[in-house]
């Protein structure tokens, strides 16, 4: 009989997949002949089978909610981390208050309805006349509190202002909603 | 991260602003990992309620050590390698706790847990159960040196080289303990299946 303690080898790196082919061809040969390299072959499969089961039937726990905060809220006590510029700081604090963190895209989000939303309140109403067109936000506090025509240079510097700051809020949304799917390619790689 | 989503983001950019102290980049890296790193702990200690204590141990090690880490190996080998230390450690405080509680009666004692024909289960079904329970059992009798390599192998589906860098020993070392521990595994399992 040929060398079993070869083959065996052979059928270890078969069941990790990295059994070249000539070997995996002689591996063959020899398996039709040797009724105990193909019993160990068989217990090794089986063996990896049990384990798939166990993994499927038993699965481990996953990260709560909670669980990146605790971590990083522990590290902050003990001064962990770099001091954050003042702004950051104050978009920090704001954002954690609406932790556990599946949940803090909530408070960009309630900004950005907040800026949709009061823009509405300040059309300009006049009730009899149902079919005019109504006069976005800025254009209608710059009529109330200047009673020179408007400026339109000043209306979009105020726009830019208004769309860049919805720009960075919406950006904030998006980091925050995104971070907790985001488990990216190194799932795949393995 | 200020500027880009994180997701995305490489390991490495996101280390390199660890190690500035960024706390965000590091928020990446916990909700990147965090799973798999519970997924490791729990197949190693085998207890719900002290996975995620000890999975916070590890991210906090882990920041801790940043500046150490050289990024001679990859992030994820080199945190999995702060849980395995981390569990195996727990378990070694754990076994003084326990040992004249279990003695060498695990084998003998899973077996008899498992749930017995009662009927509801299709025999294959019912098989494919106690073997499976078999199977883990064998693993828990093995010396730390091998079960190591064989959670990082058969549960968390790792290459040679990726057990090399987490144990921190040779590829050739790997594929040994593995095989050797294949062996004594199957020879604990013959009566078995
Ligand atoms: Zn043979």
């Amino acid at each position: 009989m040929m060398d079993c303690g070869k083959m065996e080898n052979f059928i270890f790196e078969f069941i990790d997949q990295s059994l070249g082919r000539r070997d995996g061809e002689m591996l063959s040969v020899h398996l039709r002949q040797c009724r105990d390299c193909q019993m160990k072959m068989e217990d090794l499969l089986r063996f990896r089978a049990s384990i798939k089961f166990h993994k499927a039937m038993e699965p481990s726990p996953v990260a709560d909610e909670s669980f990146t905060f605790s971590v990083l809220d522990r590290l902050s006590k003990q001064g962990a981390f770099a001091p954050q510029p003042a702004v950051a700081g104050w978009i920090e604090k704001i954002h954690s208050a609406f932790t556990p963190y599946r949940v803090r895209w909530l408070a960009p989000a309630f900004a950005i309805m907040i800026f949709l939303l009061l823009p509405l309140s300040l059309f300009e109403k006049n009730g009899s006349n149902q079919g005019e067109v109504r006069v976005p936000s800025v254009v209608n506090i710059a009529k109330q509190t200047n009673p020179i025509p408007v400026q339109p240079v000043a209306v979009q510097q105020k726009l830019k202002k208004q769309s860049e700051l919805d720009e960075y809020l919406m950006f904030h949304a998006q980091n925050a909603s995104q971070s907790h799917i985001g488990y990216p390619v190194i799932y795949a790689s393995y | 991260m200020d500027e880009g989503g994180g997701e995305n983001v490489a390991d490495d950019v996101l280390v390199r602003l660890c190690q500035k102290g960024d706390k965000n980049a590091f928020e990446h890296l916990v909700m990147r990992y965090q799973d798999k790193i519970f997924s490791v702990l729990y197949r190693v200690v085998k207890d719900r309620d002290v996975v995620r204590d000890l999975a916070q141990d590890v991210f906090i090690n882990a920041f801790k050590s940043i500046q150490g880490f050289q990024g001679k190996s990859s992030f994820y080998t080199w945190l999995y390698q702060i849980a395995m230390h981390t569990g195996f450690n727990y378990l070694s405080l754990a076994r003084v706790r326990t040992t004249t509680v279990y003695e060498n009666g695990d084998l003998e004692k899973k077996l008899m847990d498992t749930p017995g024909g009662s009927g509801n289960w299709l025999e294959e079904g019912y098989m494919l159960h106690e073997t499976a329970q078999a199977a883990v059992a064998a693993i828990e009798e093995l010396p730390d040196e091998y079960k190591k390599v064989v959670i990082l192998k058969e549960y968390e589906d790792m290459s040679y080289e990726e057990i090399a860098e987490v144990l921190n020993i040779p590829i050739g070392t790997v594929r040994s303990r593995l095989n050797r521990a294949r062996k004594e595994l199957r020879r604990n399992l013959k009566p078995l299946v």
